[in-house]
């Protein structure tokens, strides 16, 4: 059977792109395993470790690595450093390196200025690695639909990465996000189900429920008052802080869309396959037809969004709980804006049901009468 | 504003999900009872690797048994699901081995204290990090194992000569289709919450090699790269473990 699938594999001609696939990218991993030459900063990778206690008088036990590298780029290329990292049992605010990790290094100018100290490990190979598994298994269980939710993936993190330099500039915020939005919705719907009336029925209702779900928002905001965005994460070097209103407006949606997309695509699907079946379907069985499609992702992509938002913050908390905070203040102070995420994207998937299937009915129905 | 917004999202859910709204939300509340439980159990230091497995099976349980009924589709459902965040969880933990992924990055370090608070903490933070994102990719993993098993398990109903050959192909075929928006969605609620950290690392001015090496970068990318590995690998498994269970069954 192994070689009847090889067999079938090479006359699809699947397997030269299996091969060259794979050659990519285990080069992918090479290259990042030996950029250093890329980096300015100098690089060291760790040949040994000799760990030992350390009595640092905190709770958690501390031990010390002794550790000996030799750097890989820069003038001091090949050379051997010794260098020392301090960690606890609970790796909070501090790493571990193992045998093999490359690292960034500080070099004291002359013998007198000190030891040479590690910055930070350099990580890019393990994200490489990540995103390497992530892509072969994904193209390896959706082939050619695969190729375009990855293209506009990355279509999605261009337009990201460019939405933050107009961001930056804290002016017109929030027509940059109504465009970043609108464009998101367009491009992805477009990779998902390519030029066809369906895209088009999606990419309505997916708008139309975005801006009901955003008035919303705002009205509650103006009623309530803002939350308290100093308390959110990566704010601290912000400077323009008269803007969080907008930015973190813009990530509640961001956050949502997806899911509403999700709805929306799948209850025009449904819709279109219905009419198609038969043009003649009396409205009723229509509605129910949807409704029963509809609930089904209702609950789960729910759950999914409460799963992806809240298992994040958790390993955090948890050091808040052991150093003794209350469940009220965490609720009050760390998870408020999780909290505000996850309503509003829920509000947002339940809102897309009746809005997509009005929508969908009503455009598709139309020309299946004609 | 909270407040405000969950009465909200009730009154949608009930009004508009009916029925099944309200079993939605019950399975929703099961969840978060279960989430908190395992939260209380890893502050007082229970080992992070037997709640993950204890949790995702209780969530699978709620969604699968609970909402959908015991019976053989859910049966094969839950064998997949299990195999396949086993499956995950091993390779998240070789890449967490040596990458530290673990509690707090070079941003939000001063944001806490975090320093202050680091030393009474004496469980593995590296688990808790691990143990979450593998809680976390369950809920888009069920998602996907429950269509493409409901699908394998109609075709083979509406024909019962298909073969599990063919029976494996109509699932993958419905899980490529599906998978694309899952991925979207996990992309997006992912990213959601990168805007800000993006522009902190922009006014820090932050180099490339400091980008793709940032750990705060790796914190935010690897919990969705595991949840799109989670999906990907759930779909010929469950196309599979279904195929078979139901031809099993049948002879």
């Amino acid at each position: 059977m192994g070689v009847k699938f090889a067999k079938e594999l090479y006359k699809n001609g699947k397997i030269a792109v299996i091969i060259v696939t794979m050659i990519i990218f285990i080069g992918v991993l090479l290259f990042s395993k030996n950029d250093a030459f890329l980096y300015h900063d100098t690089i060291a990778k760790i040949t040994s470790i000799h760990t030992e206690k350390y009595d640092g008088g905190a709770l958690a036990k501390t031990y010390q690595q002794n550790i000996k590298a030799v750097i890989l780029n820069g003038d001091k290329n090949g050379q051997t450093i010794k260098l020392i990292n301090l960690y606890s049992q609970s790796y909070t605010v501090d790493e571990k390196f193992v045998v093999g990790n490359q690292v960034f290094v500080s070099l004291p100018e002359n013998k007198q200025a000190g030891r040479a100290k590690i910055t930070g490990l350099k990580r890019d190979t393990y994200l490489a690695l990540a995103i390497m598994i992530f892509l072969a298994v994904v193209l390896a269980t959706t082939s050619k639909k695969g190729v375009y939710a990855l293209f506009s993936l990355v279509l999605n993190i261009v337009l990201l990465f460019a939405s933050l330099f107009f961001f930056e500039k804290n002016t017109h915020i929030l027509l940059v996000s109504v465009c970043l939005m609108l464009l998101f919705c367009i491009l992805s719907l477009l990779c998902a189900t390519g030029f066809k009336k369906i895209t088009m029925v999606a990419i309505i209702a997916t708008l139309a429920t975005v801006t009901i779900v955003s008035l919303l928002y705002f009205v509650l905001l103006n009623i309530f008052g803002d939350p308290e965005y100093f308390m959110m994460e990566y704010t601290e070097y912000l400077s323009n802080t008269n803007y969080f209103n907008l930015l973190f407006f813009t990530e509640v949606l961001i956050g949502g869309l997806g899911a509403i997309m999700d709805v929306a695509i799948s209850v025009a699907t449904t819709v279109d396959e219905l009419v198609t079946v038969n043009p003649d379907i009396p409205m009723d069985d229509l509605y129910d037809g949807t409704k029963n499609v509809s609930y089904d992702i209702m609950g789960t992509m729910i759950n999914v969004l409460f799963l992806s938002y809240f298992c994040g913050t958790i390993p955090l908390i948890l050091i808040k709980l052991i150093n003794n905070y209350g469940f009220t203040e965490i609720f009050k102070f760390h998870i408020p804006f999780e909290l505000i995420r996850f309503l509003t994207g829920s509000i947002g998937i339940v809102l897309a049901i009746p809005i997509s299937g009005t929508i969908a009915i009503s455009l598709l129905k139309k020309k299946g009468g004609k | 504003m909270i407040l405000a917004l969950a009465v909200i999202f009730l009154i949608l859910v009930v009004l508009i999900g009916g029925d099944r709204g309200v079993r939605s939300l019950l399975a929703l509340v099961m969840n978060i009872v279960v989430f908190f439980v395992d939260i209380i159990a890893l502050k007082h230091g229970m080992n992070a690797y037997v709640m993950t497995l204890i949790t995702i099976i209780l969530m699978s349980i709620t969604v699968l048994f609970f909402q959908n009924g015991y019976n053989l589709k859910t049966r094969a459902t839950f064998l997949s699901i299990l195999l396949v965040t086993f499956t995950v969880f091993i390779i998240a933990v070789i890449i967490a081995a040596f990458s530290q992924i673990s509690g707090y990055n070079e941003l939000n370090m001063y944001e806490d204290e975090a320093s202050m608070l680091a030393g009474s903490v004496t469980i593995n933070m590296t688990a808790a990090a691990i143990a979450m994102v593998i809680v976390g990719i369950s809920g888009a993993v069920i998602d996907v194992a429950i269509a493409v098993s409901s699908a394998v398990y109609e075709v083979s109903h509406k024909n019962p000569h298909l073969d599990e050959k063919k029976l494996f192909a109509s699932g993958m075929r419905m899980g490529g289709n599906i998978l694309g928006t899952t991925i979207n969605t996990l992309f997006f609620a992912g990213i959601g919450e990168s805007l800000l950290l993006f522009l902190e690392m922009k006014e820090l001015h932050y180099s490339l090699g400091q980008l793709i090496n940032s750990k705060a970068l790796f914190q935010m990318i690897f919990p969705i790269l595991m949840s799109g590995i989670g999906c990907a690998l759930i779909v010929p498994m469950s196309a599979w473990i279904m195929g078979t269970f139901v031809r099993k069954y049948q002879s």
